[in-house]
């Protein structure tokens, strides 16, 4: 196999594992959402499985960068390619994170017999955003797609406008009712992680348009 | 920041065969310019047309202008040219029959200038700029070929500088060089770009990419891109470019 072909092969292999830190990082927020949702530990476990495997990936991919950056000296569009995988590793790692984060919630609801005082609409819809937004910025990253880059961007305030609404419906119920106070701190962090994730989403939207123009565009 | 050199519509031929095609090319003072490009592209011969060695090969044409300080060297005399422009070739190339400082002062003795004392420290001052000086000051009276390849190169630098040019053009200066001894070439060149304006080709991109501020990819005769140096490896425009310096060429 030639240099070329070998770079290319590597290249590709790491971008392939990007894949699958975005499904665990789906995954994760997914059960972690649903743990917190049906206060079920099985679930909530998922993540925590998923955070291990997501840091081999990321090591596995940093690895590989730097064995590249080393060896091959790249430029143009594969440095771009090389520098963004490294980042979006870091992003999709995080995100795992605060799905770790959620489930963590759960579980302490599980472990104090809690339940709910009321339905996690706003949560969901924040959840459901920050999933469709890793999904459009890892298609934007693997197909190379600015305008989905740039959509994700935009979806990004929705989930600003959600979490701010959740937050002051929250501190309605606290102020109402003490006793809320505990649980309704666990949704506001919960919403607080679900906005963290949308952020990383963006920075690998971000990372998109950078390997497709080499502009560095930041959401505003 | 002013323009040293501005190429304008400069063709060029070997006999019927164009190998320069209609080049625009503005080179900034007191930079480091880098031409890169496959091997046959006309690297060589761009640089030979900067300070007129060019015409110097029989059969060889060349038509357009080449201005320095917006003055056409073109119509001024060749030889007072290449004591403005100086080159470095690709193989180090001391007189084989002179001292390491006869060398060192070789352009000056062939201008006419005899008086020893002055030759002496025109070749230190030219040494020392080129961090020869303590390597060789004990062998001074050696023949210039005794030295190292690396050494050879420095001490082929020291003789463009003495007679105190404006530009210096390198044609591939490090390519018979070892890694080490090219890692200190390419700290010399960034030295003496404070006080000299600097073309030099390579066909080594991370060296263009180290040491230049512009970089100039040419391709069969033609100027395809030419930014500035960390523009054209992040972001090459031209899809030649991007697939050349990525080694995706042939
Ligand atoms: N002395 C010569 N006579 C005829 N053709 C030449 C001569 N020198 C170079 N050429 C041709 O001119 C073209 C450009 O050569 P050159 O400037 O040496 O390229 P580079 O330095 O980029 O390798 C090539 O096709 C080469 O074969
Ligand atoms: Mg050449």
């Amino acid at each position: 196999m030639g240099t070329r072909e070998k770079f290319d092969k590597d290249i590709n292999e790491v971008y392939r594992m990007l894949g699958e830190m975005r499904d665990l990082a789906i995954d994760s927020i997914n059960s972690s959402m649903e743990a917190l949702d049906k206060l079920d530990e099985d679930a909530a476990k998922v993540a925590l499985r998923n955070d291990v495997k997501s840091y081999d990936l990321m090591r596995n991919i940093e690895n590989r960068c730097t064995a590249l950056l080393m060896l091959q000296a790249p430029v143009a569009k594969d440095l771009r390619k090389i520098v963004t995988a490294m980042k979006s590793s870091g992003d999709l790692n995080r995100i795992i994170r605060y799905a770790k984060n959620i489930s963590t919630l759960a579980i302490e609801m599980v472990k104090e017999k809690d339940e709910h005082f009321k339905k996690l609409i706003g949560l969901k819809g924040m959840k459901d955003k920050s999933i469709d937004m890793i999904e459009k910025a890892m298609k934007a990253l693997l197909e190379e797609n600015k305008n989905l880059a740039m959509e994700v961007y935009k979806e990004e305030e929705d989930v600003d406008a959600l979490y701010e609404q959740i937050f002051r419906e929250l501190i309605t119920y606290m102020v109402e009712d003490n006793r809320k106070i505990t649980r309704g701190v666990r949704y506001l962090l919960a919403g607080r992680y679900l906005e963290r994730v949308a952020d990383h989403a963006c920075n690998i939207a971000e990372g998109a348009i950078y390997i497709t123009t080499g502009e560095r565009i930041a959401p505003d | 920041m002013s323009t040293k050199i501005r190429i304008k519509s400069l063709n060029g031929w070997f006999g019927e065969k164009q190998v320069l095609k209609d080049i625009n090319l503005d080179i900034e003072e007191n930079s480091i310019t880098a031409i890169i490009g496959p091997s046959g592209c006309g690297k060589t011969t761009l640089i030979r047309c900067i300070n007129r060695m060019h015409e110097v090969t029989p059969g060889a044409r060349v038509e357009g202008s080449v201005l320095l300080d917006e003055q056409d060297i073109y119509k001024e005399d060749p030889v007072k040219v290449r004591e403005r422009i100086g080159m470095v070739f690709q193989r180090p190339n001391p007189f084989p029959t002179m001292s390491v400082l006869e060398n060192a002062v070789a352009g000056l003795k062939l201008k006419g200038i005899r008086n020893r004392k002055l030759l002496a420290e025109k070749a230190e001052e030219v040494i020392k700029a080129v961090g020869l000086w303590d390597e060789v000051k004990n062998e001074l009276n050696k023949p210039g070929t005794s030295l190292s390849g690396g050494q050879q190169q420095r001490l082929c630098i020291a003789r463009a500088l003495a007679v105190e040019p404006e530009v210096l053009l390198m044609d591939e200066p490090a390519s018979a060089l070892d890694p080490v001894s090219t890692m200190r070439l390419e700290d010399l060149i960034y030295e003496l770009k404070k006080e000299y304006t600097i073309v030099i080709v390579t066909h080594n991109m991370q060296q263009a990419a180290r040491v230049s501020d512009y970089t100039a990819f040419l391709y069969m005769g033609e100027l395809i891109e030419y930014s500035n140096t960390k523009e054209l490896f992040e972001r090459p425009k031209n899809d030649l470019t991007e697939r050349y310096i990525s080694g995706r060429f042939g």
